[in-house]
């Protein structure tokens, strides 16, 4: 879902500490532009994803749940904004529009770090956040993190081909119990070859 | 039979916590520089556990009762660090996945040493000679994860080697290895063996085994059946556990012989 897509583009080339520096400041600039800029942050975006030759539909279909972050409190600004107000000489509902703002606004804000997901390799990343000074500890955690976020959506792949193949239809829970389990056991294990090789997590 | 002592197993027994039969019961064994030893039992006869005692795994992170002595370079392992232990003793888990969690090959293969202590670019180094020796010098910087089966499983062997330990225990190293990286695989422990290493394998292929191993262990129900050579395989015993016994020599060979 966050994995990195290798390809050959200036976003993919770019260091990933300046592009972790660029996207902090991105991200700034947006938050505290007015509202009615978001267009113009969600336009940047486009053009970046644009430049990493990455196509943003097919990214956003091949995360629908992450749609859900920008849509719901922008479906509460609608609902719950009263009044109406003035755009190019319309009257519109002041729900409907800054809904609709607070939408792109959000969206912006949730896909421009995808795209440094996408575009960096983990451990160009980790390295970036070391240089920015967190702790070697973290770093590690990060690491761990990402590795097994890979591990997770691979065995969540084989077990749904293995559930359809026999049969079975799309079950949240038939899914769930298999891959956690494999995730505990791989983790235990994964704890074993740590201890073995003389990590201390408490030294670290 | 003249190498020195390596490692030593007096009258070891343990039991998973939870569980009433012992997975290892009164085991004594003792490993000498440059043998290689096989493994051989049944599916759940105890030789993975047997190789989590050689190194403290049990009972130090697995739960369960231990009993007996484990004396690793003629120190009692009970009273080790793994900082120390892998100094002594190294471990290759039988699904590389388990115990790959770095982000590059690199960073992989140098883990066991930065935790020692080992400066880092000192260690790094390490880690690519140890690469290099495993034929991944190429691999060095790409996600291990992303690597094909066999070369993970020489990722987690050379981290094993840049430990430089005298002993390398695995578990059953090419159970999901194709004929060629099996090959391989075998080749590096073969050198490693030459060099002196302790290798100690957990095993199902007997016709690898006849091929590479001086020492073979027997283990059923927890206890060692049988120790002795390579005639060891070909004896009834193989095939009354349930095990193939090697086919060299036979008109059928199989895909490992």
């Amino acid at each position: 879902m966050l994995g990195y897509v290798k390809k050959k583009s200036m976003v993919h080339a770019l260091d990933a500490r300046a592009k972790l520096a660029l996207l902090a400041l991105f991200m700034l600039l947006q938050i505290f532009a007015p509202l009615s800029f978001a267009p113009l942050f969600f336009a940047l975006t486009l053009a970046l994803y644009a430049f990493a030759r990455m196509d943003f539909l097919e990214v956003v279909k091949g995360r629908k749940a992450l749609l859900l972050l920008p849509l719901i409190p922008s479906l509460l600004r609608v609902l719950f904004e009263k009044g109406t107000l003035e755009v190019a000489g319309l009257l519109l509902p002041a729900g409907i529009v800054k809904g609709s703002l607070n939408f792109i606004f959000l969206c912006s804000l949730v896909y421009t770090p995808l795209l440094f997901a996408l575009t960096t390799a983990p451990a160009q990343i980790s390295a970036a956040l070391r240089f920015y000074g967190m702790p070697k500890r973290w770093a590690f955690i990060f690491s761990v993190a990402f590795v097994s976020v890979a591990y997770i959506r691979k065995k969540a792949e084989r077990t749904l081909a293995a559930q359809r193949a026999r049969g079975c239809r799309r079950n949240a829970l038939a899914l769930m119990l298999p891959v956690l389990h494999s995730c505990f056991r791989r983790a235990r294990t994964m704890a074993y070859a740590m201890a073995a090789r003389g990590f201390d997590a408490d030294a670290s | 039979m003249g190498g020195k002592e390596v490692l030593r197993l007096e009258d070891v027994s343990f039991t998973y916590s939870g569980k009433k039969e012992k997975a290892v019961d009164k085991t004594s064994l003792v490993f000498r520089a440059g043998e290689f030893v096989g493994i051989i039992g049944p599916v759940g006869s105890g030789k993975t556990t047997l190789l989590y005692c050689c190194n403290g795994l049990a009972p130090k992170e697995i739960r369960g009762k231990f009993s007996g002595r484990v004396l690793l370079g003629g120190k009692d392992v009970a009273k080790m660090g793994f900082p120390e232990i892998s100094r002594e003793a190294s471990i290759v888990f039988q699904d590389p996945n388990d115990q790959i969690f770095n982000l590059t090959v690199e960073e992989e293969v140098a883990f066991g040493l930065l935790n020692r202590g080992m400066p880092r670019e000192e260690a790094l180094a390490a880690a690519r000679a140890a690469v290099a020796r495993v034929g991944l010098s190429e691999k060095l910087h790409e996600d291990p994860s992303e690597l094909s089966s066999g070369q993970k499983q020489k990722v987690a062997i050379a981290s094993a080697l840049a430990a430089d330990s005298k002993i390398i225990l695995l578990d059953e190293p090419v159970s999901s290895l194709d004929w060629r990286s099996s090959q391989e695989v075998y080749a590096i422990l073969d050198a490693l063996v030459r060099e002196g290493k302790t290798v100690i394998a957990t095993e199902q292929d007997t016709c690898l085994l006849s091929r590479h191993a001086t020492r073979i262990i027997v283990i059923d129900g927890g206890e060692v059946v049988k120790d002795g050579g390579a005639e060891v395989l070909s004896s009834p015993l193989i095939e009354k556990l349930g095990l193939r016994p090697p086919m060299d020599g036979k008109k059928i060979r199989c895909s490992t012989c």
